[in-house]
């Protein structure tokens, strides 16, 4: 071993989730620098081989959705995990699950309430009613304990001076749990001693978690209800989440074709006629749930399902019409929300927003359009973003025109310029944005949430896209244990 | 289990049965060919388009069959649902698709079959070495069965995809007899040199050659129709396909009556064929005609396929026993 392994690092300018300073880690990080430096450069990029091999065999991969060969890509994990210590998890826990918590009151109150935040003036209910997620087919749909957002993923970000804040809501069908299980245990194999030398939360109790919450959603009295998972199919870029959740919680995994809808009871056909299902674990977009119920050509849905929910035989997961709440509009409100709802103070604050469509907002964001991102409000997966100080005059000006033609379709925001973490790029730790997106499961009247969560990295240099569909990595992410956890 | 895993399970089982048994086919004709100056070799791969059931889809790509045409066909285009590159796709597709019912270790074998035979240069192996090539597809189809009997719990998954390869394997051993059997008997022909490529076709020959009787078309009915030992024979898949029947109707009590109703037919269908070929006379088979026996056995056959289709994966089969099926039961085509 030649020289040391982070000898030449540089925080530079922005937050540094490890290094406060040249060669000087944070004190949670202390111990895991030593133990890396311990294994020198040879071995790291030995480790990392193992990796690699790991996940190819046991083929953890997605797919892009205009890829037209279905290429399978391996999603990516770096080496050098991410650490969050116990007081710094017991806020974001705390904030997220008043974040859930609100989100599940919204849209409850939205769509089997009296629309009391509307009518109290907390969000204008155009802002609602025109946004896309909102779904008129779920007015009426009664949701046991509220529990709508039964699984949320909501994205973290942290500032130039280390503020966790949220980007964005996930209420609909948040993926990457898979991940964060698969890189728990790819790290326990590659880095077992470093693991074993920190006390990290486990995150594997997730499965029992969301079964447990699938259970409580339950229409049947029985303590069995039958739980399926609902997936669109092998072709689904997403596939390999599906599967895994049907492991995880030991459900049948089903297309549509395989359920059939009776009398307003939802069945699957097996080998022995056909079985009652409770509980659905959906991971197909609403408008494809039903093509009935949507007035959709959907191949992948299953007619009648839902008169089925309606009537109040069969339970789904995530509720319908929950595109309401994580539209990015909305999420200007979700803080005035949480005052409404909680009469409680956000704990996590939104990153500051401009509603184009607001006369004063769009003057002032078009004013300064250089300095902010541009995001289109339906837009998933990192697609349409125009980051202001990086985007060239020509960009700049169509997306003007885009704004001006349609304010509703976009908000404006303020740079967050994400922290960084030491992630190995060629064997050597450089600095990467990072983002972090926890999960949280609403199981009955409890808010759980998984321990770290999904931490995604923009591997190209610079980058603040972090989604793995534009060449994102992830990483571990560990929740230290305090003096009181057990 | 879900009715449509169960399928797809069932065919993987005749895809893989039906793959090794073209390879066997094509094996035996190239060879014959190469070992027999005086045959007419047209006429032979004529027969061996009979016996793969692919005379009628190869006549709608070809105006020529020869000792190029017809292999090149059989084996490597994939318009053809029966090649073996389609089968081997189609396999793979199937298990991919039921990879959580099945050992690891099945979808391995299976993965592993299907990524070398798609590096395999097969026109440069069907004029250098054609029966490496056969050799290889026999072989590696005999892996995936061993593995599946080694590593899989003899749960409703391995039921139907043993009950897959047991129908295939009775229907394409059935249309040997009907074809290849049948005409050498209506030419009175004795004697193994004018038998063997019959007997192995159905992997036979040892097997008959042990039993030591003289070749006639007599003792390689008895073999091929009847023998309840020698695991080609029509009788004994007929009685594994009983049995597997069986043993999946012996599940739960099924209230629905329409589902109550396909499972008597299925029952008394596969009971009967089974009786029939358990006690089957040698001297009638050949008084009525082993074409004829033939046919029935096939219409018996498509008779069970059909039942169980409707009694586990709830609809009515498309098309026929034969390579229609192969084509109609396309997964992008099929389903209720």
């Amino acid at each position: 071993m030649d020289r040391a392994v982070f000898a030449d690092y540089e925080p530079e300018g922005y937050f540094d989730e490890v290094f406060e300073a040249p060669g000087a880690p944070r004190p949670h990080y202390k111990r895991l620098i030593r133990n890396l430096e311990a294994l020198g450069d040879d071995e790291l990029t030995r480790r990392a081989r193992l990796r690699d091999a790991s996940f190819r065999t046991k083929g953890i991969t997605f797919t892009l959705a205009d890829d037209e060969d279905g290429l399978e890509r391996t999603f990516p994990m770096d080496l050098v995990p991410r650490i969050i210590p116990a007081d710094e998890w017991s806020t974001i826990e705390a904030g997220l699950a008043q974040r859930v918590r609100t989100l599940n009151k919204f849209l409850d109150d939205v769509y089997a309430g009296e629309q009391a935040a509307i009518r109290d003036g907390i969000v204008p209910r155009h802002v609602v009613t025109s946004s896309d997620g909102f779904t008129r087919e779920a007015m009426g749909i009664h949701v046991p304990h509220g529990a709508r957002c039964l699984i949320a993923g909501i994205d973290l970000v942290r500032d130039a001076d280390g503020t966790y804040r949220v980007l964005e809501d996930n209420l609909r069908n948040p993926s990457g749990v898979s991940y964060v299980l698969e890189n728990r245990e790819a790290t326990a194999r590659v880095l077992p001693r470093v693991l074993g030398a920190h006390a990290v939360r486990r995150v594997d109790g997730y499965g029992q978690t969301l079964l447990a919450a699938l259970r409580a959603i339950s229409p049947s009295a029985g303590s069995h209800p039958r739980i399926v998972v609902l997936t669109p199919g092998p072709f689904n870029s997403a596939y390999f989440e599906h599967v895994f959740a049907a492991r995880q919680i030991g459900a049948e995994l089903v297309e549509g074709r395989d359920l059939v809808v009776d009398d307003h009871v939802v069945y699957m056909r097996t080998t022995n006629g056909l079985e009652r299902v409770d509980v659905i674990y959906r991971r197909v977009d609403d408008r494809y749930l039903d093509p009935v119920g949507f007035h959709s050509t959907s191949m992948i849905g299953v007619s009648g399902l839902l008169a089925a929910v309606r009537a109040g035989n069969v339970a789904l997961a995530n509720a319908i019409g929950n595109g309401a709440a994580d539209d990015k509009l909305v999420y200007a409100f979700v803080p005035d929300l949480i005052r409404y709802y909680l009469g409680e103070e956000p704990i996590l604050p939104n990153v500051t927003t401009y509603l184009l469509w607001n006369p004063d907002h769009r003057a002032e964001a078009l004013a300064r359009l250089d300095q902010l991102v541009v995001k289109p409000v339906s837009g998933a997966g990192g697609y349409g973003v125009v980051i202001g100080p990086r985007a060239t005059d020509a960009e700049l000006a169509e997306v003007r025109r885009q704004i001006e033609d349609d304010p509703r379709g976009w908000i404006a925001q303020e740079v967050v310029s994400l922290s960084r973490h030491p992630t190995l790029i060629d064997g050597s730790p450089r600095p990467r944005h990072v983002d972090l997106r926890p999960f949280v499961v609403t199981r009955g009247d409890e808010i759980d949430v998984i321990p770290g969560g999904l931490t995604r990295v923009a591997l190209t240099e610079g980058s603040l896209i972090v989604n793995s569909s534009q060449g994102g990595g992830s990483k571990d992410t560990w929740v230290l244990l305090g003096e009181g956890d057990r | 289990m879900l009715a449509r895993l169960a399928e797809d399970l069932y065919w993987a089982g005749r895809y893989l049965e039906r793959l090794q048994h073209t390879a066997r086919v094509l094996d035996v004709t190239t060879e014959v060919v190469l070992t027999s100056p005086r045959v007419d070799q047209d006429e032979v791969w004529d027969r061996a388009l009979a016996t793969l059931v692919l005379a009628h889809t190869f006549r709608e790509h070809h105006d020529v069959v020869d000792g190029t045409t017809v292999p090149q066909f059989c084996v490597s285009d994939v318009d053809n649902p029966g090649s073996v590159a389609s089968l081997v796709r189609a396999l793979r597709e199937n298990v991919r698709r039921v990879r959580e019912l099945v050992s690891s270790e099945l979808w391995e074998v299976v993965n592993d079959l299907y990524l070398r035979f798609t590096a395999t240069d097969v026109a440069r192996d069907l004029e250098e070495q054609p029966a490496a090539l056969y050799g290889f597809v026999k072989s590696a189809a005999h892996a995936v069965i061993g593995v599946a009997v080694e590593t899989m719990s003899r749960d409703e998954a391995a039921q139907f995809f043993e009950l897959g390869i047991h129908m295939e394997r009775a229907g394409t051993t059935t249309r040997v007899l009907g074809t290849q059997v049948a005409t050498l008997g209506a030419e009175g022909r004795t004697g193994l040199e004018a038998w063997a490529p019959v007997l192995r076709t159905c992997a036979a020959r040892e097997t008959f050659v042990r039993i030591g009787q003289p070749a006639d078309a007599g003792s390689v009915t008895a073999l091929l129709l009847l023998s309840p030992l020698f695991p080609r024979s029509v009788r004994y898949s007929v009685v594994v396909v009983d049995e597997h029947v069986r043993t999946l109707l012996d599940g739960p009590v099924v209230n629905d009556r329409a589902l109550r109703s396909h499972q008597q037919v299925v029952d008394r269908l596969a009971g009967r064929l089974r009786g029939r070929l358990d006690y089957a006379d040698l001297d009638e088979v050949i008084a009525t005609g082993i074409t004829a026996t033939a046919v029935s056995i096939e219409h018996d056959l498509r008779g069970v396929h059909r039942a169980v289709a409707e009694r586990f994966f709830h609809h009515a089969p498309g098309g026929d026993l034969q390579i229609q099926e192969l084509r109609s039961m396309e997964p992008e085509v099929r389903g209720p």
